[in-house]
């Protein structure tokens, strides 16, 4: 295996209230290499935005605590994002790692031109004139497959599709040659048929720029045409971690089990009606001893004695390459696990 | 864009012409009869009856209107006789009471409240928004508090009490005015000095007053756009902490302030009544509160009250095309 | 600021802003002088503050104002003849300026002639004639453009009227009539002598004379209605610069020579009026005397007076005295209004006088309780009534319990009038709406509820004040008011306050049985040549009217003045009811 370009090793981000302190992302650690996608996917609050952030450096140091590395391997030597001054950090975003929102409505300056913005962030760390930025952004622009790149370089933001400003971020994040992408819920807040088209540009993007890519999303569909791995989340602890096969044919997490028995599929029209998980998340502040997705899971009956309540249960390595927090067995996991799925996935 | 500003041209145009026609009406309603006020101790009604037509006031509203916008066209005579006079185009009426053309005491007025006006207006702008954009980088520290008592201070001190303060336990206190000189209308050409003395006191108070607003607003907006998505984005680029400030966070931040930074200046050129009085500027302030006041000087009323809503009119044309000028959404729509 | 100078239209007619209170502390009263008796200096710039935007007129002929006519009598202008320059009793007499005498009345005094002084000029240099004169008065008649000023010449020039009551000459503008005007004042060959030819007997015309109204303009540098920013200088001073809601700025005139005038001593170099200033700077100015040669033309404000005249620092610098005003309220006894003496007497004697005198500043500062429409200071023509506020009943703060017993009696002697009052229709009173009026009322209220009258206000904005009440369709039952003597004569208290076309007539009183007799012997007074005698007249008629209740309890007020101090020579003029601007000099 490859040096992964990102390694996080047991991050917490905790954000101090009025009410108490709110555990967003607890012992993550992961890593993902050049060439490859790690998927991150998650219910909204369940830390995987909130740990990618602390990567980036774009949380306020002030009001965050954040403990645990993350180390980029880069060429001049490997820097912990975590504990290096801001100003380095800074130095490293939008060089060497990126990041694209999930709305590119909003996401973009509405005063200010395409050209103008991509070419900000060109010049950042090139040498060049303005009139080269905006070149360099019509480039860029021309190669995420905007049609009449030249001209749309002067429009602004609403002048856009949501699709095509995607299109424009995506750009905009890639315009340095970055060897970490992250993408967070990049088609979230898109038509349906321009997710596919940005998934694959990613994919592409990918390729040209032999990026690592992490992609956050809620929805194992769209992970599906992407990923190499997943991390599954829950209330700010990592659940599941494996290959993409493994998730979704063996998956060895209740949790994980239940957002796959969700997803609407193709080969199941009519009558079948999905299932979904009862329950609400537990609150981040002060979280009750015990496993944290006990009292949604449908088969926590079947661990013996009174463990899910009283102990958490560690990520395991239950399978080659495969880990989960669960207090089951593998067998028992492999026994609960939906045949429909495990039989009808390609 | 050019479409769009003689579009909006064409609107201002009937927007004040629909406001002088209202304000004939409204004085043509209104109780008083200046045609009697003007009138003696010998009073009797066939003086009522001269004075009346001397005034003008002696055929219909529509017609006083008609002749209003022909004197500000072509120029306008009074009186008869050998007393006959005239006043040029553009010719806002005579003023009985001062013995002028209204235009000529308004033109004498004006550049009085516009000093005034832009004197407090650039105080006001400068120490509102550094004191907003200070206290929102800075929430909830020593800083925003010190701002957050500024606001409190400016916004419950009105006019009349901060202006004689300042003008009673500082300007004269010190020395730093001559109160017999005050108003004495030095010219910023001739004598940049002592109009700086003269104006610098009445602009504070002004700024003082409009300033806590700014400071008030700049630091609601700054802080609300700091957690927009496109400064996040901006953040992501690797823009340092200063350039996101001024270019992103600002640029946004502070446009809407455009709007309310116009309107209020257009309202200060309409006159200044208190901040006038308390340092006797002989603005259109003063010129408007003894017009009303002391005088019920009909043609300087309908001047001054004219003159305020076609400031507004006018600085709403202007905010909006500023505003198309800078917010690009303004502008295809 | 001083009542008088809000009138603007009426010189006499007390004004209806907010009356600040007028207070003080000295124990001057009576045309006293707060100056020691050092030699006056000639030289230095005297300064003058007011917050008034402006003089309400500074054309002869518009004039109208006390303090506005001794300003310009002493500084701008000559006139044919002005009160004496000097304090006391004596200051309302008359000397010759302009004129070589006091003017010669003829033919019963239908005929008067003043002759011109030689050798006065005009700021231009050319000499003052008669007909200078002659122009000036006939300015008075285009009242279209000369607003504002007294109608003297229009009521006693033997010049006949139209129908409707305006003057058949249409004044120098229009010309129309001028033969008529022509015959009426006429000059002499030499163009020195004037001849004023009246319509009817006037003992004291040269009294109406010492108005600028009479006095010189020249025509061909008449500019109208414009000529009230600049009228041309006869006096030692001319308008250097006079801008409104600024300055006026008064310097030597060259061509004034001090040999043709007994009046002006003219002292400093440089006269300079401030208008504009806010209250609170022009108290600042006076209470530290940081510009000593300043003289206040406004008084201060209540709380700043009553120090002023309080602390023994500034003893030097203030005066307390009696101005030439009566306040009272009109009484409307016109039919449908108090037309019912018993009521008028009713409301007379409830009125708690005293708690009004002490809301405006005290006995002290604001006035005295009085008798009369006429002030003592008129001298000849005053003399203590009888009745009304001598009547054993009278109480300072009101006797309601007498009040209730007169409203009583009313109730079987005029059964509707009663009904009105006490009634929902009411009794109504005008006041000016200002804050001072506004807690005035409700002590009003206090005092004529517990008698049984059921008070209504009418608040009515200041400028239409006077206007609104002076119409009697329009006038309540009471209305307050103020008057004060042209000049010391009660003809011009009496008349203008009793007769119908008296001017000021705030009574109804013509339409009061009682009115024909009453004018009849106003009008034979009028016509009296013999002094005393009219004098006698007037203190009779004067009972009369207090004796018909047509005012309630009148009040002689005061008024306060303060200075820096190096102003010299400080006095109070007592016709004028201001400073003996003449006097004064910069120390």
């Amino acid at each position: 295996m490859t040096t992964p370009f990102l390694e996080v090793k047991n991050l917490n981000v905790s954000f101090p209230t009025e009410d108490g302190e709110v555990m967003a992302s607890q012992d993550i650690s992961f890593n993902v290499a050049l060439g490859e996608t790690l998927a991150i996917v998650g219910e909204s609050g369940s830390g995987k935005s909130v740990s990618n952030l602390a990567v980036m450096g774009l949380h306020n140091r002030a009001r965050t605590n954040i403990s645990g590395e993350a180390w980029l391997n880069l060429a001049s030597g490997p820097v912990d994002v975590i504990s290096a001054p801001e100003e380095t950090v800074r130095r490293l975003r939008g060089k060497s790692m990126a990041m694209i929102f999930q709305d590119p409505m909003s996401a973009l300056h509405p005063y200010y031109s395409i050209g103008d913005q991509l070419s900000e962030a060109w010049r950042l760390y090139n040498e060049g004139s303005k009139s080269d930025g905006i070149k360099r952004a019509a480039q860029m622009l021309d190669l995420v497959g905007i049609p009449d790149a030249a001209r749309r370089v002067q429009e602004y933001p609403h002048q856009f599709s949501g699709g095509m400003r995607q299109r424009v971020m995506i750009a905009m994040a890639l315009i340095n040659n970055p060897s970490l992408l992250i993408a967070d819920e990049p088609t979230t807040a898109l038509d349906v048929t321009v997710q596919s088209q940005i998934l694959q540009l990613l994919r592409d993007m990918q390729k040209e720029f032999n990026m690592a890519v992490i992609l956050i999303t809620h929805d194992l569909g769209v992970v599906a045409e992407v990923a190499d791995r997943v991390n599954v989340m829950y209330a700010g602890k990592i659940v599941e971690k494996a290959g993409i096969d493994s998730i979704y044919y063996n998956s060895l997490h209740p949790y994980t089990m239940g957002l796959l028995s969700s997803i609407p599929r193709v080969d199941q029209l009519g009558g079948h009606r999905l299932k979904t998980i009862p329950g609400q998340p537990p609150s981040l502040i002060g979280l009750p001893a015990g496993c944290s997705f006990r009292s949604r899971c449908e088969f926590a009956s079947n661990v013996t004695g009174n463990l899910c309540a009283t102990s958490a249960p560690l990520l395991e390595i239950k399978a080659p390459e495969h880990a989960s927090r669960c207090h089951l067995s593998v067998e028992q996991l492999n026994e609960f696990n939906p045949s429909d799925v495990r039989g009808t996935h390609k | 864009m050019l479409k769009y500003v003689t579009k909006r041209l064409a609107y201002t145009l009937i927007v004040l012409v629909l406001v002088s026609l209202t304000v004939f009406i409204i004085f043509n309603f209104l109780p008083i009869d200046p045609a009697r006020l003007t009138c003696g101790k010998s009073c009797f009604p066939a003086l009522i009856e001269a004075n009346r037509h001397r005034l003008g006031l002696d055929v219909p509203w529509w017609e006083q209107w008609i002749r209003f916008m022909h004197g500000l066209v072509a120029g306008r005579n009074y009186a008869e006789g050998s007393a006959a006079l005239h006043c040029g185009a553009p010719s806002f009426g005579y003023s009985f009471n001062q013995h002028s053309c209204v235009t000529t005491i308004i033109g004498q007025a004006f550049p009085v409240t516009f000093g005034l006006a832009i004197g407090s207006f650039f105080l006001w702008i400068v120490l509102g928004v550094t004191l907003g954009v200070v206290a929102a980088r800075f929430k909830g520290r020593l800083a925003d508090r010190l701002a957050t008592a500024f606001v409190l201070i400016g916004t419950s001190l009105p006019t009349f009490i901060s202006g004689i303060l300042i003008l009673l336990f500082v300007a004269l206190k010190f020395n730093l005015l001559n109160p017999i000189e005050m108003g004495m209308w030095h010219s910023p050409f001739t004598d940049p000095f002592g109009y700086f003395k003269e104006f610098i006191f009445p602009c504070i108070t002004l700024a003082l007053a409009y300033a806590a607003s700014y400071t008030r607003f700049t630091r609601s907006n700054v802080i609300e756009t700091s957690s927009e998505d496109f400064i996040r984005t901006a953040k992501a680029k690797g823009l340092s902490n200063k350039v996101i400030l001024r270019k992103h966070t600002l640029r946004a931040a502070l446009s809407p302030i455009i709007t309310i930074a116009g309107l209020d200046f257009a309202g200060l050129l309409g006159g200044a009544i208190i901040t006038e009085g308390i340092f006797n500027l002989p603005g259109l302030g003063r010129l408007s509160l003894k017009a009303v006041l002391i005088d019920y000087d009909l043609p300087v009323i309908l001047a001054t009250t004219l003159l305020a809503a076609a400031f507004v009119v006018v600085a709403n044309l202007l905010v909006d095309i500023a505003y198309a000028y800078i917010d690009p959404r303004v502008r295809v729509g | 600021m001083s009542d008088k100078n809000m009138a603007g239209t009426r010189r006499r007619i007390i004004a209806t802003a907010a009356a600040a209170a007028l207070a003080a502390g000295g124990l001057l009263v009576g045309g006293a002088t707060g100056a020691s008796a050092a030699a006056a200096k000639s030289g230095g710039t005297l300064y003058m503050v007011t917050h008034n935007g402006q003089f309400a007129h500074a054309d002869p002929q518009r004039n109208y104002t006390g303090q506005d006519i001794a300003f310009f009598n002493t500084y701008v202008y000559r006139n044919l003849v002005v009160y004496k320059p000097a304090a006391g009793p004596s200051g309302s007499g008359l000397v010759a300026d302009l004129a070589t005498n006091t003017g010669v009345p003829s033919n019963n005094a239908k005929t008067w002639k003043f002759t011109l002084r030689p050798g006065v000029k005009w700021e231009d240099g050319s000499a003052i004639t008669c007909a200078d004169v002659k122009y000036g008065v006939s300015r008075t008649y285009a009242t279209d453009v000369i607003t504002d000023g007294p109608a003297y010449a229009l009521s006693m020039l033997n010049i006949p009227n139209n129908k409707d009551g305006s003057s058949q000459y249409a004044g120098p503008y229009k010309k129309t009539g001028q033969a008529l005007f022509d015959k009426a004042v006429t000059c002499s060959k030499d163009n020195r002598t004037i001849t004023f030819n009246l319509g009817h007997s006037v003992a004291d015309f040269n009294y109406a004379a010492s108005y600028p109204a009479f006095g010189p303009v020249k025509a061909s540098k008449d500019t109208g209605d414009k000529y009230d920013l600049k009228p041309m200088a006869s006096g030692p001073y001319k308008i250097a610069k006079y801008t409104i809601n600024g300055e006026m700025d008064l310097v030597r005139n060259p061509n004034w020579s001090k040999a043709t005038d007994i009046v002006r001593p003219a002292y400093p170099d440089n006269v300079t009026v401030r208008f504009g200033l806010d209250s609170n700077v022009i108290d600042q100015i006076m209470l530290t005397d940081s510009i000593p040669n300043t003289v206040n033309l406004d008084g201060l404000q209540p709380v700043n007076n009553q120090k002023f005249f309080a602390e023994a620092q500034y003893s030097a610098r203030r005066m307390n005295v009696n101005d030439p005003y009566v306040r009272y309220y009109g009484l409307n006894s016109s039919p449908g209004h108090l037309d019912c003496l018993l009521v008028r007497k009713a409301f007379f004697f409830a009125w708690d006088t005293q708690a009004l005198i002490d809301l405006s500043g005290g006995s002290q500062f604001y006035g005295a309780i009085g008798d009369n429409p006429i002030k003592p200071v008129l001298g000849l023509d005053y003399a203590p009534t009888t009745g009304n506020t001598h009547d054993s009943n009278f109480k300072a703060a009101g006797n309601p319990t007498y009040a209730k017993s007169l409203l009583d009696q009313a109730k079987t002697v005029c059964p509707a009038t009663y009904a009105k009052v006490t009634g929902d229709v009411g009794l109504s009173i005008d006041l000016p709406n200002n804050a001072t009026q506004q807690k005035a009322s409700v002590l009003m209220k206090a005092a004529l509820s517990q008698a049984g009258f059921n008070v209504k206000f009418n608040f009515i904005p200041g400028g239409q004040y006077y206007p609104t009440v002076q119409d009697i369709t329009k006038q309540g039952d009471a209305s307050r008011a103020g008057w004060g003597a042209d000049w010391a004569n009660a003809s011009t208290v009496i008349p203008p306050l009793y007769l119908k076309d008296g001017g000021f007539d705030l009574s109804g009183n013509w339409l009061d049985p009682v009115y024909a007799g009453f004018a009849a012997k106003v009008t034979a007074a009028l016509a009296m040549t013999d002094r005393p005698k009219q004098a006698a007249e007037w203190k009779s008629l004067a009972q009369f009217a207090m004796d018909q209740y047509w005012i309630s309890v009148p009040i002689f007020t005061k008024q306060q003045l303060d200075w820096g101090s190096k102003v010299g020579g400080v006095a109070f003029w007592d016709p004028q009811g201001t400073f003996l601007f003449p006097a004064l000099y910069v120390k």
